[in-house]
C-alpha cells in the first residue's frame, strides 16, 4: 500500500503562502493593466483626429506639421502597447508558473517563475531610467534656453 | 548541544522551494531597488517643481480638460496630492522589498523572504488600483 499523499493547493510554510498570495494579486494586476491598456489603444485609434493647431516652422508646411503631430501620437500609443503587453507576459507568467510551482513543489519551475518576476521589474526600471534621463535633459535644455535669452 | 541547534536552524532555509533560486532573488532585489531610487528620485523633482509652479501647472491644466465645472482646481489639487501619495506607497512597497529580499537571501532566512513578498503582494495591490483607474478613464473615453 502506497503512503498517504496529501495533495492541496494550500500552500505551506509563510514563504510559500506569501508568495503564493502575491502571484495570485500578480496574475489579475496583469490582466487589468492590459485591459486598461487596450482601451486606452482602442480610445485613442477610435477617436477623431483632433485640430491640432501646428504652425509651419523649420520649412514645413502646416499640413506636413500636423502629419507629423498625428503619428507621433500613433507611435507613442503603440510605444505603450507593446510594453503593456511585454510587462502583461512577464507578470502573467510569474503568476501561473508561481502558482503551480508552489502546487506541485517544483523548484525548476518556482527559479523561472521568479525570473519572471526580475524581468517584470527590469522592464519598469529601464523606462523609471529613461523618464528621468528625459527629465533631466529636458531641465538641462530649460537652463540652457534660459541662459541664451530663448 | 551545538549540533541540536545545528539540526534545528538547517531546515529553516534548505527545505523551502526558494532554494536555489537567489540569483533571481537578487535580480528581483536590484531591480525594485533601481526603481524605487529612481521613482524618489522624479517624486523629489516634482516636489520642487511643484512648490515654484504648481498652481500655474494645476490652472493649465484645469483649464486643458474637457470637462469644467465649478470647484475643479481644489478637486485637481486634492487628486495630485491622492496620486502622488500612492505613487510615494508603491515606490516604498519596493524599496522595503528590495531590502528584505536582500537581507533574506544574505541571512538565509525564510521570515525575511516572507515578508518581501508581502511587500511585493501590496505592491501589486496598489498596481490594481491604478490599472482599475486606468481602465475606467480609457473606457469613459471610448464610451463617449
Amino acid at each position: 500500500m502506497e503512503p498517504f499523499q496529501q495533495h492541496t493547493n494550500v500552500p505551506a510554510g509563510p514563504v510559500h503562502s506569501s508568495l503564493f498570495a502575491a502571484a495570485k494579486i500578480a496574475g489579475i494586476a496583469a490582466i487589468i493593466s492590459l485591459a486598461g491598456s487596450l482601451a486606452g489603444v482602442i480610445a485613442t485609434l477610435s477617436a477623431p483626429a483632433p485640430a491640432i493647431a501646428a504652425p509651419d516652422k523649420e520649412g514645413f508646411d502646416e499640413q506636413t506639421m500636423q502629419q507629423l503631430v498625428q503619428s507621433s501620437t500613433y507611435i507613442s500609443v503603440f510605444i505603450s502597447l507593446a510594453i503593456s503587453v511585454l510587462a502583461f507576459y512577464f507578470l502573467f507568467r510569474f503568476s501561473r508558473l508561481a502558482k503551480t510551482a508552489i502546487s506541485n513543489s517544483d523548484n525548476n519551475k518556482l527559479g523561472a517563475a521568479l525570473q519572471s518576476l526580475a524581468g517584470y521589474f527590469r522592464i519598469w526600471a529601464v523606462i523609471m531610467f529613461l523618464i528621468i534621463v528625459l527629465f533631466v535633459l529636458s531641465l538641462v535644455g530649460g537652463i540652457l534656453g534660459g541662459a541664451m535669452g530663448g | 548541544m551545538i549540533q541540536d541547534e545545528e539540526t534545528q536552524q538547517e531546515p529553516v532555509f534548505n527545505n523551502d522551494p526558494l532554494d536555489g533560486s537567489e540569483g533571481a532573488l537578487l535580480q528581483i532585489s536590484k531591480w525594485t531597488r533601481q526603481i524605487a531610487v529612481i521613482g524618489f528620485a522624479i517624486g523629489s523633482f516634482i516636489v520642487i517643481v511643484m512648490l515654484f509652479s504648481g498652481a500655474q501647472i494645476l490652472k493649465t491644466i484645469a483649464a486643458a480638460l474637457p470637462v469644467t465645472f465649478p470647484g475643479m482646481y481644489p478637486v485637481l489639487v486634492v487628486s495630485f496630492f491622492i496620486l502622488f501619495f500612492l505613487a510615494a506607497l508603491v515606490l516604498f512597497y519596493l524599496y522595503k522589498a528590495s531590502q528584505l529580499l536582500f537581507q533574506g537571501v544574505q541571512q538565509k532566512d525564510s521570515a525575511l523572504l516572507s515578508q518581501a513578498f508581502v511587500y511585493i503582494k501590496n505592491f501589486f495591490i496598489v498596481v490594481i488600483v491604478f490599472a482599475a483607474l486606468q481602465l475606467v478613464v480609457n473606457l469613459s473615453n471610448l464610451l463617449s
